[in-house]
């Protein structure tokens, strides 16, 4: 999130797209309907299903699972081309005015540079992708933005092809409904007036996810909406930490605080160090990665042995989480360790997890209850006899039975106390995991391969490891051995440390954490300053220089996030800038974190191309309507052939899957809670009632779901929160499912997850999980 | 109850009780002693000490803050934390369901542990049909083996270029968003330091 | 937070018939808590406010943890004072008889007439209980009038308990106690010895005793000495009774009595609950801890 949540009540409009608020994040709807209360604040909600969210929104449009590309490029197009954007943000905080390389183009579905590769995929040569320079180096600008070559009349062209019927015809969202949504939230283009986007994995779990986000920012920049209270690109995170564990670096091409891992093109750490960006803050990671390696190897680290730089393993290719499973499948992947995660149930194509596990000789699993991944070898219809894989499963404590942080969506890093003792003989994974270092930290004692990143490693948290003393770790230290305030203190000469820069500060004061802090707010915008610690620095709304006029104006003078006296910057949160200088010196470069110090209206870090562009699911009832190219031409196709084919009769439905208020996740937790299990006791999936008439069932008939790759039974709910689309003029079914069941736990079911095709996103490899095809049929 | 002159002093505010009741006239024949029980010497009064703890719920990320009550080293309740600034006191379902987490009830309305909940190391070998009980030691010294034996095995000091890469691709580490960060972060520095490259957690999923 | 004072009286007699029939023998103290809340109730609208300060400079005063009357007079119509300190002592001989027969003579006590009332009422605006009580001795109130020095104190209290109470109301009207977090009044400066989690959230809410305004203080954090270390704070109370509790702080040993409104599903009344748990006051004594106002044993 660049906000917060209780920053919602700053709007004036909200867009629920690809998420369901309401259902899943129940406790923030209260903000979202402060903002209606308090400030007359629509909510728009934009869904294949009439969720809860949109049973109580202002206003709600029908959309095409897999489709948001379409629908949100037609929102830019519409803001575009009746002037709704906000004209002086776009100007100064955008690079809209930067000139491209005329050679840049885009041909029927295609970026120029794009080499056919195997699969029917392309690969991108991005020399095209950039902007003209003068003889220093300095990107060429049209600050009057008519350039045919500028950002802004390239955007222009790009997004006049999403014209309101097209954009009708492949989202099935009625054109009507399209020009009302798009007249409100475009509303918000006016200075000083808010609108905030809310999404989830209904706008990432596709094969092009990420430029499902970047379409959100893309609006979100056009209307002046990011930086300011009440707007921002949120993200509504569906775990508890997962914002926590990404910013540990538990990701396979990041070490901590989003550091990208040492490849094998960096020789060493001046290799590494080439990478750095040459532009904005991201120019100090040298000092954040020594001071992260300083935090692992201590004494050892020191400028002559590169820090101990060739300590950390190098990453060959994609190693996520779809990719590892394959190369388990392949027979690389000898043993694992999974901690708190289930993929057998969660994971997609989730019966090929257990399938695939069969292939380790060991793997380890922690857990609170007996989870499907662990006791993969119980599926029905296995053989256990068959099956070498040797497990361990060992128990873990709940979460108030331990101590330590979790960050929720809005980088808020909250101390949890510990209640009680562990049952029986479960323990935190922290004493899990420490003993296990230890373990085999001694077994490496008397050699092996390669021992010293072992053997170096600062280990130092006590018998059984005390959260407190890994958060001070986390946090760092500086020179002089004390806790080190913040990241501006780092250096890159080695006499500091630090475990995840971005996290330093979070707990710099061993008697008064920041993360422990309890101090609501009761007067200002809603920050609540000293309610534990957001990072970076404490900063509650990220880009925030963008919330007052180049002068240092407010854009909204009753919601002032910063402003300018005159004489200073007085703020109601922590700068994102050099707040030391007056607004002038500032006005250009409000976006830190960007090597331009703007925002990236056009920008060739994205795997497709410069701008998002809409194409269908990997699975897809229709041809894609805008060019020739059906499916994200640059990803990565890993089961050739394991998909139904465009406008497949033989699957002839579109699906989507979603959670329920009682369940979570793989319903490990929640399936194991009796009263939970009372309230939604069985797997089912939802048809709209015109479907449920053409295959003669009824709500609460067992059907059989079927998908390319598998088929799941379980009972039918017929609702009309479902409706069949209009797409490109014929009606479309959508059947819309729950993955939270399993073969354990109290409460048994189908695992939806096992019809999920193993496909994701070009950039992130998020898996597709929410748009494929299946039939559906009646038992008996 | 015998009431002591210097007890009365104790009670302050305005309220009518001790020596100002006994001073206005009015103060009780059988002095109270405790709720429904006005003849128990307040000396007999069973207590009962129980703790609040603050915590966040562990379920989605929006970060609310529960209460948890613990009575005797036993959770005996969880609810919204009042004083946190989103949530306010209230929780959805799922977070006002969280102490059935920890407890269930029995037959007689008795809260028991939540007999679904791991509590022993169990360990399933090659072909077995069923787990075996094992304990901490030996389940730290095998796995450290296991880990061991496959990291020497498979280990990769460099590749084909001969450029340093110090990995096993033959581990595989999934962390969590279910974890804490103090976890995840040594779940880290310890996969990194096995040269682990295939890392990841449910943030995908 | 909606201000709940003055309750009605149906609501009192309904609360004290709740608490009668667990112990009768109450039922002597709460004629004489409910003949002076009559008293004050009939008087209140009576009270002319004079709080003239804006809601901004209201705010500034909480904002810098000041509360009001620490530099603003509240000003007290002495003849009305007068009027209700006489109908206070009545109301109190009239339901226990056994009172002191003087009673009804106080309000006719010198430090009570026209030429001495401003100058004693200004003297004593800030006082505490216990203060007050050492006011009377020194100036030989308690032997001029033949009454107990805490008997006068109490009823000075009570008579200008309805004075405070209306500029409360007035304070409130134009702003809420959101920012003060104290443990004492934002508007007249008293300790606050009962609080109560409130029945819609849970929240802790501390009640003046005198002018009853109510406001937030974190549940984690000891009012009186700040302490916010978790381990060094519990509660205990009562098995059979789990809605009236008290909460103690293990640094500095003060105990706090608290009605669980949240467990009895309604927001309790925190006069009545005071009276009808002064057993917890003996628990919390034997336990070892101390009260929020520490009161020096006099004889």
């Amino acid at each position: 999130m660049t906000n917060h949540w209780i920053d919602y009540k700053n709007s004036d409009v909200i867009m629920n797209i690809g998420g369901n608020t309401a259902e899943n994040h129940p406790i923030s709807m209260k903000w979202v309907q402060k903002a209606r209360d308090e400030r007359g604040a629509k909510l728009i909600v934009v869904d294949p299903r009439v969720t809860r969210t949109a049973a109580v929104a202002d206003l709600y449009a029908p959309i095409r699972p897999g489709t948001n590309i379409a629908f949100l490029s037609g929102l830019i197009n519409y803001a575009l081309e009746k002037d709704l954007y906000h004209k002086e943000y776009v100007l100064n905080y955008t690079n809209a005015a930067s000139l491209v390389n005329p050679g840049f183009g885009f041909n029927d579905g295609l970026f120029t540079g794009s080499k056919a590769a195997e699969h029917g995929q392309y690969t991108y040569d991005k020399a095209t992708w950039a902007f003209q320079t003068d003889a220093e180096g300095k990107t060429l600008k049209d600050p009057t933005l008519q350039d045919p070559n500028c950002v802004f009349q390239l955007m222009k062209k790009h997004y006049s092809r999403y014209d309101v019927k097209t954009v009708s015809e492949i989202t099935g969202c009625p054109e009507d409904k399209f020009r009302e949504v798009a007249d409100l939230f475009c509303s918000t283009g006016k200075p000083g007036k808010a609108g905030n986007i809310l999404y989830a994995m209904g706008i990432t779990q596709f094969t092009h996810g990420s430029q499902g986000v970047r379409s959100i920012a893309l609006l979100q920049l056009l209307l002046g909406n990011v930086g300011i209270a009440g707007g921002g690109v949120n993200a509504q995170r569906g775990q508890s930490n997962v914002q926590g564990a990404c910013d540990m670096g538990q990701l396979y091409h990041i070490v901590t605080g989003y550091m990208p891992m040492p490849a094998d093109a960096h020789k060493d750490l001046a290799g590494y160090n080439a990478t750095t960006p040459k532009a904005g803050y991201w120019t100090n990671r040298p000092k954040f990665m020594v001071s992260m390696l300083k935090a692992w190897y201590g004494d050892k680290a020191t400028a002559d042995n590169d820090f101990c730089f060739d300590y950390l393993p190098k990453l060959d290719k994609d190693r996520s989480h779809m990719a590892m499973y394959k190369y388990m499948a392949q027979g690389e992947v000898k043993g694992m360790f999974c901690f708190a995660d289930n993929p057998a149930v969660g994971g997609p194509t989730a019966f090929r997890k257990r399938e695939y596990a069969k292939k380790l000789d060991w793997l380890v699993v922690s857990d609170i209850f007996e989870n499907e991944t662990a006791a993969f070898w119980k599926a029905p219809g296995e053989n256990p006899e068959e099956i070498d894989t040797e497990v361990f499963l060992l128990p873990a404590a709940l979460h108030f039975e331990k101590e330590g942080t979790i960050t929720n969506s809005g980088r808020w890093i909250q101390w949890r106390y510990k209640a009680q003792e562990a049952l029986g003989d479960s323990k935190s994974d922290l004493w899990i995991v420490d003993k296990l270092f230890k373990a085999v930290r001694k077994a490496y004692a008397a050699g092996g391969k390669f021992p010293a990143p072992i053997l170096d490693m600062v280990w130092d948290y006590g018998d059984d490891a005390d959260a407190v003393k890994v958060a001070m770790e986390i946090n760092g230290y500086d020179a002089s051995g004390a806790l080190v305030e913040n990241f501006t203190k780092l250096a890159d000469d080695g006499s500091t440390s630090c475990g995840s820069w971005i996290y330093s500060g979070f707990y710099n004061n061993e008697s008064d954490p920041a993360s422990k802090r309890r101090e609501k707010e009761t007067e200002g915008i809603g920050s609540n300053a000293r309610w534990s610690f957001a990072w970076p620095v404490n900063r509650r709304i990220v880009y925030n220089r963008c919330s007052a006029d180049p002068e240092g104006k407010p854009w909204n003078p009753d919601l002032p996030v910063l402003w300018w006296d005159g004489k200073e910057w007085k703020r109601n949160d922590v700068p994102d800038f050099n707040a030391t200088v007056p607004p002038a010196d500032t006005a250009k470069t409000p976006f830190i974190m960007s090597p331009e110090l703007q925002a990236r209206l056009f920008s060739s870090a994205m795997a497709e191309g410069p701008f998002p562009e809409h194409y269908e699911p990997w699975e897809s009832p229709v041809a894609n309507k805008m060019g020739k190219v059906q499916f994200n031409p640059v990803s990565k196709v890993w089961y050739p052939g394991d998909n139904a084919e465009v406008g497949s009769s033989e699957f002839p439905y579109i699906a989507t899957s979603y959670r329920l208020t009682e369940h979570y996740q793989s319903g490990i937790m929640t399936r194991n809670m009796p009263w939970l299990n009372e309230a939604m006791p069985e797997m089912f999936v939802e048809i709209s009632p015109s479907l449920a008439g053409k295959i003669g069932v009824k709500s609460g008939d067992k059907v059989v779901v079927e998908s390319k790759r598998a088929q799941i039974e379980c009972k039918v709910a017929v609702t009309p929160r479902l409706k069949s689309l209009k797409v490109n003029g014929e009606e479309k079914e959508i059947v819309g499912m729950f993955f939270h069941w399993g073969f354990m736990g109290l409460s048994k079911g189908a695992s939806a997850n096992d019809l999920i095709p193993s496909i994701g996103d070009a950039n992130t490899t998020i898996p597709e999980f929410k748009a494929f095809l299946c039939n559906i049929r009646r038992v008996g | 109850m015998k009431i002591s002159r210097r007890s009365f002093l104790w009670i302050s505010g305005a309220a009518i009780t001790g020596s100002l009741a006994l001073k206005l006239g009015c103060a009780p024949k059988q002095p109270p002693a405790g709720p429904g029980e006005p003849q128990v010497e307040a000396e007999d009064l069973r207590i009962k000490y129980a703790q609040t703890s603050t915590a966040i719920c562990p379920i989605c990320g929006v970060g609310c803050g529960v209460l948890v009550y613990s009575e005797n080293g036993k959770i005996v309740a969880t609810e919204g934390d009042p004083d946190h600034p989103i949530n306010e006191g209230t929780l959805c379902s799922k977070g006002s369901a969280l102490f059935n987490m920890y407890y269930t009830y029995d037959v007689k309305g008795e809260a028991i542990p939540n007999p679904q909940r791991m509590t022993k190391v169990l360990y399933r070998a090659p072909k077995a049909k069923d787990w075996e009980v094992k304990d901490w030691n030996w389940a730290l010294e095998t796995i450290a083996d296991r880990v061991k034996k496959t990291r020497d095995e498979y280990f990769q000091e460099k590749n084909k270029d001969g450029v340093t890469v110090n990995r096993c691709t033959a581990l595989a580490w999934l962390g969590s968003a279910m974890c804490n960060n103090e976890e995840n972060y040594l779940f880290q520095k310890f996969g990194r330091a096995l040269g682990i490259t295939n890392l990841d957690h449910c943030a995908r999923l | 937070m909606e201000c709940y004072y003055p309750p009605s009286m149906d609501r009192v007699i309904k609360e004290v018939e709740f608490h009668l029939e667990k112990n009768k023998n109450l039922a002597q103290i709460f004629e004489v808590y409910k003949g002076i809340l009559a008293v004050q109730l009939d008087i209140l609208d009576k009270i002319k406010t004079s709080v003239n300060l804006s809601e901004e400079e209201l705010k500034e005063y909480f904002r810098n943890k000041k509360y009001l009357m620490a530099d603003q007079k509240i000003e007290i119509d002495s003849e009305l004072f007068r009027k209700i300190l006489q109908s206070v002592c009545k109301a109190i001989k009239e339901a226990s008889p056994e009172a002191p027969v003087s009673l009804l003579r106080l309000s006719e006590a010198e430090v009570f007439n026209e030429e001495n009332i401003q100058e004693f009422l200004r003297q004593i605006a800030l006082y505490n209980k216990q203060e007050l009580e050492s006011f009377i001795e020194e100036k030989e109130i308690d032997k001029k009038t033949g009454l107990d020095s805490e008997i006068i104190a109490f009823v000075i209290f009570m008579s200008l308990s309805p004075f405070y109470s209306v500029n409360m109301k007035e304070v409130r009207g134009k702003v809420d106690f959101s920012s003060w977090r104290q443990s004492y009044c934002p508007v007249c400066g008293q300790t606050a010895v009962i609080a109560k989690h409130r029945n819609e959230d849970g929240a802790r809410v501390l009640e003046c005793w005198l002018c009853h305004a109510e406001w937030v203080y974190p549940r984690m954090e000891c009012p009186y000495c700040n302490n916010n270390d978790q381990k060094k704070l519990r509660f205990f109370y009562v098995t059979g009774d789990k809605a009236r509790q008290v909460h103690v702080c293990e640094q500095c040993k003060r105990y706090l009595k608290t009605i669980d409104s949240k467990i009895m599903e309604k927001d309790a009344l925190l006069d009545i609950e005071a009276i009808a748990t002064s057993y917890l006051d003996e628990l919390a004594k034997k336990e070892g801890y101390k009260p929020p106002i520490e009161m020096v044993v006099l004889n």
